[in-house]
């Protein structure tokens, strides 16, 4: 009978053992974790000015790892400097403890390494990376009252200006991009002052096009002000869903073909990053900490910053994954964006 | 719309709105008066509450303490020769003479009257406005842009002071200082020396604040007494204040031209707050019967540009909220704001929000007003300030200088260039080389150099010979031209 008995409990008490053993060292590393953030202050750093999406990402989620983590605080601040060079050269170079965080977009922070900008100090493949949310893409836009009823139009365009921003921002090598992609007969334009400028040059008629985040065109699209042509990208966009994208339109091979794919990549993807050499155990923490702030309320006014429905986050595991596979192609992306300037920029 | 607005002015006269209202204004009235702060940050600190209120009430706080920032920054600029914002760097040229003469009350009378004039009238001219802004925006393209800021740098012409060669040295070296960092269409690092902090040039409240304020103080403090001379120091309070207001009013079309100076300017976007404040200085010496005595305190050079910077930053709002086109610096951290409580800037707004929109003018209107009261009311007591001995005055404003450069920027560099700035401007005062030209060169030198790259890119190198871009270099040619032709035509008028 005891033997029995023995038997029967001695499975239930060696699942409890191993359940004790296996999430009770979690709990207690947890317990360790949020024992470290008591009394201390996070300090969480976004590289942009503020009133920004960027901006309004890090103030949806830096409050949250108080409460989270059990910090004493979170103090927010914008280093907005050198083009953000300042933020995320500052991450990168805290200390590895969990209270340095940051946050980010997937392509300044990539393209600025990639093109070797000036000022950039690190090396987007070595962040740690917390969570990914909302992608953007490009639209190609023109005057809706212009020449260019359609990519046909667009494509046989003579002595075209393409409007862009900072010569190594989205807009601007999105430019380059379709100029080459669709052997246009089009100059790059940069230096203007941000993409409402952009705008406001086809407007105006100085410029024939511009590549603009999906979320700043698509209200002057509703107006009616902006005629959106295509995607730069090999899959459409969530905010404008109804452009297709350019591979839709047009069938590339080739080199032509990875140039395009590589856009469905880069994307102002806003980011939550911890600095290089984050121990496993408190980046764990940290991207626990980040799949509890995910609730209905929090993707609801994640929604409201990037414009779109956002269902879900990225983790940081694929955000990580994502990176190191563009970082794979760097030296490519770099050759590859330093011909285009020299061939297609005025 | 009339349903809408009477909305508007039952949901803002609730008591409850009034007195939010009342603070706002008066912590944007403090913020501007403290130096380096300004609106920008005061409206990025701001922002966190924003997700907390309703839209009535945070956009409407948020416009109301950036509509009165300008005007206290005013009277830093005339009590200290500090600019409390960017903006009043061109009321210092004579409000600050004013306050040392005594004439510090009559100087913040003039400048708060104007200022808040000229933040109250737009917003009545605002409704009337929206059909034009669409052809003016429009019409100002690349090349008209480039006339603008050639008209604004022309200016340097009315600030060279005494000596007209030592004027351009001081322009030209604002233009040099403005070329530093990293130019973004070439992206090409210009001047850094490898120093990171350079990366973004200087920064124009570490040049204002040295090369003004902190230096004008140093030499005082070498001279050994307050920034008002002990034989002005005695104050006339309310009624001298009250001389300040009258002389607004004395000079109905001097501010009606500089408000509108402003307004324009406000509407295109790019242009930039202080070519707006420039040019309407300009144009008050080149109009006045005696440019000789500007800068040497006379109210005009106080009325003109103030009357021109709280205009242009209502006519940004209108560019911002009509288009969602940023019209300034601090309209795009606006725009933010307004994305954040999800609405959306654009043609749309002022149909589907209109009720939202007149809530927002008309608090501006309102913190216009409450802050024109407060600082009349105040100024007697703050230009006591004035009279405190520079032993004890000048460490206080030391302090408040750098900590609030480093604020901006977090770094002992900007504390470094203000101290750099103001031993280049106690050396620019000696030899006589003009601070305001300096400021205007720097100020105006990457806006030209942009508008000059672009309209060469989009329009090729005959881009001067566009009608519109020649009838602005008319413009600056009549505006030299006026005191001559003026002349001319009384003499002939006498003949």
């Amino acid at each position: 009978m005891s033997k029995k008995i023995i038997l029967s409990i001695l499975p239930i008490f060696l699942s409890l053992l191993f359940v004790f053993t296996v999430f009770g060292q979690d709990e207690k590393q947890y317990a360790s974790h949020k024992k470290f953030y008591k009394g201390r202050a996070i300090e969480f750093i976004c590289p942009a000015s503020p009133g920004g999406s960027t901006d309004l990402v890090m103030r949806l989620v830096a409050p949250q790892f108080k409460e989270l983590t059990g910090a004493a605080g979170v103090r927010m601040k914008n280093k907005h400097g050198s083009g953000g060079f300042e933020g995320y050269n500052y991450v990168y170079k805290a200390k590895p403890d969990g209270l340095t965080l940051g946050n980010g977009v997937l392509f300044p922070l990539t393209m600025n390494e990639f093109t070797e900008m000036p000022g950039c100090r690190y090396e987007s493949k070595n962040f740690n990376y917390l969570m990914g949310i909302g992608e953007i893409l490009l639209v190609a836009v023109v005057a809706s009252d212009g020449p260019y009823k359609s990519i046909d139009d667009f494509k046989a365009g003579k002595n075209m200006r393409i409007a862009g921003s900072s010569i190594s921002g989205p807009n601007s090598l999105g430019g380059l991009s379709t100029i080459a992609l669709l052997d246009l007969d089009a100059k790059m334009v940069s230096g203007l002052k941000g993409q409402s400028a952009c705008i406001l040059s086809i407007q105006q008629g100085e410029s024939s096009a511009a590549l603009i985040t999906e979320s700043v065109a698509k209200p002057h699209i509703k107006e009616g002000k902006l005629r959106p042509l295509f995607i730069l990208s090999n899959r459409r966009g969530t905010i404008l869903p109804d452009v297709p994208a350019l591979t839709e339109l047009v069938t590339f091979t080739g080199e032509k073909k990875d140039h395009i794919d590589l856009w469905g990549g880069l994307t102002n993807f806003q980011l939550v990053l911890a600095p290089p050499n984050l121990s496993q155990e408190r980046l764990d923490f940290l991207r626990d900490v980040v799949i509890k702030m995910v609730t209905p309320d929090f993707l609801k006014k994640a929604s409201q910053i990037v414009h779109s429905e956002v269902q879900k986050v990225a983790s940081g595991q694929e955000v990580t994954e994502r990176i190191k596979a563009i970082a794979k192609k760097r030296a490519k992306i770099n050759s590859l964006f330093k011909r285009l300037g020299e061939l297609h920029r005025m | 719309m009339i349903e809408a607005f009477i909305e508007a002015i039952t949901w803002l006269f609730r008591p409850s709105m009034l007195i939010i209202l009342v603070a706002a204004t008066a912590v944007g009235l403090f913020v501007g008066v403290l130096p380096a702060l300004g609106g920008m940050v005061g409206c990025a600190l701001l922002l966190v509450i924003l997700p907390y209120m309703s839209p009535e009430i945070g956009l409407t706080i948020l416009l109301a303490f950036h509509s009165v920032t300008f005007t206290g920054g005013s009277i830093t600029a005339i009590l200290l020769n500090i600019p409390g914002t960017n903006v009043n760097a061109a009321t210092l040229i004579d409000g600050f003479p004013m306050s040392q003469r005594g004439e510090g009350e009559r100087a913040i009378g003039a400048s708060v009257t104007s200022s808040s004039l000229g933040g109250l009238v737009p917003v009545f001219l605002a409704f009337a406005m929206i059909p034009l802004i669409m052809p003016i925006v429009m019409l100002f393209k690349t090349p008209e842009m480039l006339g603008l800021i050639i008209l604004g740098l022309s200016c340097l012409a009315f600030l060279t002071g005494d000596s007209v060669i030592k004027g351009c040295i001081s322009g030209c070296l604002g233009l040099l200082l403005a070329m530093i960092g990293f130019h973004g269409a070439t992206g090409i690092l210009r001047f850094t020396f490898g120093i990171d902090f350079l990366y973004d040039g200087f920064d124009l409240v570490a040049l204002a604040l040295g090369m003004f304020g902190v230096a004008e103080l140093l030499d005082i403090s070498i001279k050994g007494h307050a920034t008002v001379a002990p034989k002005y120091q005695k104050s006339g309070g309310l009624s001298n204040v009250m001389l300040g207001v009258k002389d607004v009013f004395n000079h109905k079309s001097l501010w009606l031209r500089s408000m509108l100076i402003g307004y324009v300017a406000g509407i295109i976007p790019g242009v930039g707050a202080e070519t707006a404040t420039f040019i309407a200085y300009a144009q008050a010496k080149q109009t006045s019967r005696h440019p000789e005595l500007f800068g040497t305190g006379v109210v005009e050079g106080v009325i003109a540009p103030e009357a021109a910077n709280n205009a242009k930053e209502a006519g940004a709002l209108l560019t911002t909220l009509a288009f969602g086109i940023p019209g300034s610096a601090i309209m795009a951290i606006l725009l933010g704001a307004f994305m954040m409580v999800n609405v959306i800037p654009g043609p749309r707004m002022l149909i589907d929000y209109l009720p939202l929109c007149f809530t927002m003018l008309l608090g501006i209107a309102f913190a216009n007003v409450i802050g024109g009261v407060i600082s009349l009311f105040a100024a007697p007591y703050l230009c006591r300030a004035a009279s405190i001995h520079i032993d004890f005055l000048l460490p206080v404003v030391l302090i408040l200088a750098y900590t609030g450069v480093y604020v901006l920027r977090e770094s002992m560099f900007s504390i470094a260039s203000v101290i750099f700035f103001a031993l280049l401007g106690i050396l620019m005062k000696r030899y006589g080389y003009s601070r305001p030209a300096l400021l205007l060169g720097f100020v105006l030198g990457l806006l030209f150099e942009k508008y000059f790259w672009l309209s060469l890119k989009f329009w090729g190198p005959l881009f001067f010979m566009k009608p519109s871009f020649l009838i602005e270099m008319a413009i600056v040619l009549a505006l030299f031209a006026y005191p001559y032709l003026r002349k001319v035509f009384s003499r002939s008028r006498k003949t």
